[in-house]
């Protein structure tokens, strides 16, 4: 209790000091129910949705809003039970394969209706930032954060160990350096892919960008002639297997943490991951490991037509608003829904570790940034976004086969041909 | 010779089941002191000792999980369905099993296959039931489904147990003239109290572990159990074990109270027969 | 047989009466829902709208479907596995118990019980740690008896990752079956015991013919609870390695909570459910069959 308020009083403090207008409106009256999973003593992206959360209770008392929270982890169960049990809260979060379902039912109403209305909204969010959230050409969603899916992390000490001058420019050039750091005895890159995302989602969704682009996914998803088939993303996938050999031995039965513990203990030289994984290095790596850690984008591979540039990122989850919310609630829910996604949330974002969907104010001050999140909030300015294929794809492919099949390539107890077969199958049982 | 051969013996009576009893252990005092850890010493390595042991921990964890009001929760849908599910169990399972009458197979294969459903696919046509019936996310959602999970394993327990207690009493009460409820209640009832304390603690354990459906039926922070705090540990991309761990020490040391109370029941009349052999 | 006959009107009445309600409570409670899952394994549903009726479609996916085939495969494994570990370990030590040879028995007792109440999370935690290639126990053992040459990835190896995932399961429920096997003993007469020890029956002897007979019912209630038990079985199987690698070490829950919670598709959850439901009814059948179905004292 006694943390938020702290909170609260400094919150306040700025109002007053920044001489905002909001003490002087009575603010909005109305009343919703939110379904979210920002636990609230969390980090990273909770901390901020509080802060602004908060601040917005402070400035309207009058909107009443109930809060129902459910981690992540059993979220999407949870958001089924209620979708099937016709029990969906006013306002709530989905994942770009969901929105299909719900749009189709006429259970959400479209957000860009009401953010275009609004100059100032509009204008608050980066390029790229409804990318997840579009269906059918229309903006369903409000986005609250915009995350690289996969950034390489490496310890600069290990690699000066094993005479690499630096981050491989190309994948040759990575695969010569995990050569000598195995050779070294560290396990070049490392793998903690018992969740089965990690290795598809965080790491090979990029690496597959290095074979083909957003045309040929987009093409993919409305099925439109390109197939998982096709030869580039075979070799893709050959090239995937073929890096596995430096992956760490038990690299399907560890988890995510487990996986950060090698590279906390040097014993890994290097793992990919998604930009999340920045904030929880600044947080729980020792001193010395992060002292010598550095980030960097995935090489491309030459002669294919991706550059080190094109990278699996997006906003993910997205704030969806159901069709019965009207009225004064709904002039409610899309005040909030402004104030835990743009303006001050950004910036509070971004001191938190991770980057919102919305622009930060111009006279942010960057140095105040932990310097790994700002050596990753550089590349990140630099990335060319791509489509998270485990968000756009129906479930059954994105999370489903795709998920499956890629822990059995990395074990080598599949072939490449045979996992695009497989994939083209169930996608084309799914469309 | 004979000494030898006894001693033998001894060992292999003896040094299995220490083992397997030391391996039962280890997981209860890597708990203790992983719960005591720092984060960032608990990611470095999973298996090591705390540096200094950080109390706070469980301090933490305790308001984090909004354990206080959690616990409320969890003592109240635990206590009412073991009383619940004592009584009904108790009732269907000495009717099923002293008594032939039409439908007992029926009633039998009933309790069997609800047993070997998947809860998965009943959560989502219980909820939509609830909601109909105005349960939903009440103080009452949670009892009547845990009442009727638990009800097959102790009706076929209890039942079992009653097929090796010969019917002698009874009919002695019979004849005094004890009416069915009388002979029931007051006199079976008390000679079952090894099975019914063994269905105590399974029904306890079962409902106060239980996550699936207090996840599902229930929004309101007020009515949540201690298997739903447990997740709050968990945020989109990080999870805090240490804390999560002291929670989940502080969740379990109620079962166990509950176990090593009751068995000492069950042992009551185990030993009785035992010790003598 | 311990039955009694039915005295009269009266009582027949209140005998009914005292069935009938919990009984029709159950009913409403988990009967209904359950045929109502059985109603949607018929439909193609998302969870919005109406269920489209589609007659037996999902079935038959299901059994055209490579990975419902293995996935039932290591299911009946398991069950298989952990019904002759679990409860025939238990009975074992249930009778240990009876013997005077045995020390720190109230130690046992209590500790053998401590991982049936402890977390999957922690149990996959710990188990985790033994297999572990980097830190784990088993290997650190191995290397210590100069065997470095059994060392295996564990839990990695999609040929034996099943094996080594039914002994952490075996393991944690040795001391659920032990207590329920072990009230069952502490019914037995006290009579009986002395009569045999008159006639000179000791040990090993008195548990095969005394307790043995005595507890049937109670093992064949332990093992049907078992063997259908682990049929559902889930919650150990995500925390030791979520079924990987591929679909090596997946349960059929595991692949009924995929399709309802995951992709959303209830009919074929549905599916997968009933499909559960049949071969747990059909294993325990054939169990009443084998083990007859009464044999008491």
């Amino acid at each position: 209790m006694k943390k938020r308020t702290v909170i609260l009083t400094m919150a306040m403090a700025m109002t007053m000091i920044f001489g905002t207008t909001a003490m002087a409106e009575e603010g909005l009256s109305g009343k919703f129910t939110l379904f979210h999973f920002h636990e609230e003593d969390g980090g990273g992206t909770s901390k901020a949705f509080w802060n602004a959360a908060h601040k917005f209770m402070e400035e309207n008392p009058n909107v009443e809003i109930d809060f129902q929270f459910t981690d992540s982890n059993n979220y999407q169960e949870k958001l089924t039970a209620l979708m099937a049990g016709d029990e969906l809260p006013d306002i709530w979060l989905t994942k770009g394969d969901m929105l299909p379902t719900f749009a189709d039912a006429e259970v959400i109403q479209a957000a860009d209706q009401y953010i275009s209305a609004d100059e100032d909204w509009a204008a608050a969010y980066v390029d790229g930032a409804f990318a997840d959230t579009t269906y059918d050409g229309t903006q369903w969603g409000v986005p609250f954060q915009m995350q690289a899916n996969c950034i390489g992390v490496y310890n600069q000490a290990i690699f000066e160990e094993c005479g690499i001058d630096g981050w491989p420019e190309t994948w040759t050039e990575l695969l010569e350096d995990c050569a000598k750091i195995k050779e070294a005895g560290y396990t070049p890159i490392a793998m903690g892919n018992k969740d089965q995302w990690l290795a598809e989602s965080a790491v090979f969704n990029t690496y597959a960008y290095k074979y083909i682009d957003q045309d040929w996914f987009n093409s993919l998803a409305n099925n439109e002639g390109a197939k998982f088939t096709d030869e580039a993303f075979v070799r893709a996938l050959e090239g995937f297997q073929n890096i596995a050999q430096y992956f760490n031995d038990d690299m399907n039965s560890i988890n995510q943490d487990e996986m950060y513990s090698l590279y906390y203990d040097k014993k890994a030289a290097m793992y990919f991951n998604g930009a999340w994984s920045v904030g929880t290095m600044i947080q729980n790596c020792p001193e010395d490991v992060l002292a010598t850690t550095h980030v960097g984008l995935m090489p491309a591979v030459e002669g294919e037509s991706g550059t080190k540039y094109d990278t699996a990122a997006g906003a993910g989850w997205n704030y969806v608003i159901n069709t019965s919310v009207q009225d004064e609630n709904l002039t409610a829910a899309l005040a909030f829904l402004k104030a835990v996604t743009t303006g001050e949330y950004a910036d509070d974002a971004l001191q938190q570790g991770f980057i919102s969907a919305a622009k930060t104010s111009d006279d942010l001050d960057m140095s105040s940034l932990a310097p790994l999140f700002a050596e990753y909030y550089e590349l990140a300015a630099q990335m060319n976004n791509c489509s998270i294929f485990d968000c756009v794809l129906p479930a059954e492919v994105g999370s489903g086969v795709l998920y499956a099949d890629t822990q059995q390539l990395i074990a080598g107890s599949m072939t490449a041909e045979d996992m695009a077969a497989d994939c083209q199958a169930t996608l084309e049982a799914n469309y | 010779m004979k000494k030898w051969k006894r001693w033998g013996a001894n060992l292999l009576v003896n040094v299995p089941i220490m083992i397997l009893s030391l391996t039962c252990i280890f997981p209860v005092i890597w708990l203790l002191y992983s719960s005591l850890k720092t984060d960032v010493e608990f990611a470095r390595s999973p298996i090591s000792l705390p540096a200094v042991p950080n109390f706070s921990n469980y301090v933490d964890a305790f308001k984090r999980a909004s354990f206080g009001t959690f616990t409320i929760n969890s003592v109240f849908n635990s206590l009412i369905s073991l009383v619940l599910v004592l009584v009904l169990s108790f009732t269907l399972g000495y009717l099923l099993s002293r008594y032939r009458f039409k439908g007992r197979n029926l009633i039998y294969g009933m309790l069997m296959a609800a047993m070997m459903v998947p809860i998965y696919a009943l959560i989502v046509p219980l909820f939509i039931q609830e909601k109909k019936i105005g349960i939903l996310n009440t103080r009452w959602s949670l009892i009547p489904v845990y009442v009727a999970m638990e009800l097959p394993m102790s009706v076929f327990l209890i039942d079992s147990y009653m097929q090796g207690i010969s019917i002698d009493m009874e009919e002695a009460a019979a004849i005094d003239g004890a009416g069915l409820l009388k002979t029931m209640f007051v006199i079976m009832m008390p000679l079952c109290k090894p099975i019914l304390s063994t269905v105590v603690i399974l029904t306890f354990m079962h409902v106060w572990n239980e996550f699936a459906f207090a996840q599902v039926l229930i929004s309101k922070e007020a009515l949540k159990t201690i298997p739903i705090g447990l997740t709050y540990f968990t945020s989109q991309y990080m999870t805090s074990y240490t804390l999560l761990l002291a929670a989940l020490a502080m969740a379990t040391l109620p079962v166990l109270v509950i176990y090593l109370f009751f068995y000492n029941k069950i042992m009551e009349g185990m030993m009785a027969g035992a010790v003598k052999g | 047989m311990n039955t009694r006959e039915i005295q009269n009107k009266k009582q027949r009445v209140l005998i009914y009466l005292l069935v009938l309600i919990p009984f029709l409570y159950f009913l409403y409670i988990m009967v209904y829902p359950l045929g109502v899952s059985v109603y949607y394994s018929l439909t193609k549903w998302k969870g919005i709208g109406t269920p489209k009726f589609v007659g037996l479609d999902n079935y038959k996916t299901l059994v055209k479907s490579s990975d419902f085939w293995l996935v039932t495969k290591n299911t009946l494994f398991l069950s298989l596995v952990c019904t002759i570990g679990q409860v025939g370990i238990a009975l074992i030590i249930a009778f240990l118990m009876t013997l005077r040879r045995l020390r720190f028995k109230a130690f046992h007792r209590a500790v053998i019980f401590f991982p049936v109440v402890m977390s999957a999370l922690v149990v996959g935690y710990v188990w985790r740690f033994i297999y572990n290639s980097n830190y784990g126990l088993l290997n650190m053992f191995l290397n210590f008896i100069g065997k470095p040459e059994w060392i295996r990835l564990w839990l990695d190896d999609q040929n034996l990752v099943l094996k080594s995932v039914s002994i952490p399961v075996v393991w944690q429920y040795i001391g659920l079956y032990m207590v329920i096997l072990m009230s069952a003993i502490s019914a037995i007469p006290q009579d009986i015991f002395e009569c045999a020890e008159i006639d000179g029956a000791t040990g090993f002897k008195k548990s095969i013919y005394i307790t043995l007979p005595m507890i049937w019912n109670s093992l064949k209630v332990c093992i049907i609870l078992c063997a259908g038990g682990t049929m559902k079985i889930y919650d150990h199987l995500v925390a030791l390695t979520n079924g990987g690698p591929g679909r090596a070490s997946e349960s059929l829950a595991m692949y009924c909570y995929e399709f309802t919670f995951r992709f959303g598709n209830f009919g074929m959850g549905a599916a997968i459910a009933v499909a559960i439901l049949v071969f747990a009814l059909l294993i325990s059948g054939a169990i009443q069959l084998l083990m007859g179905r009464r044999k008491s004292a």
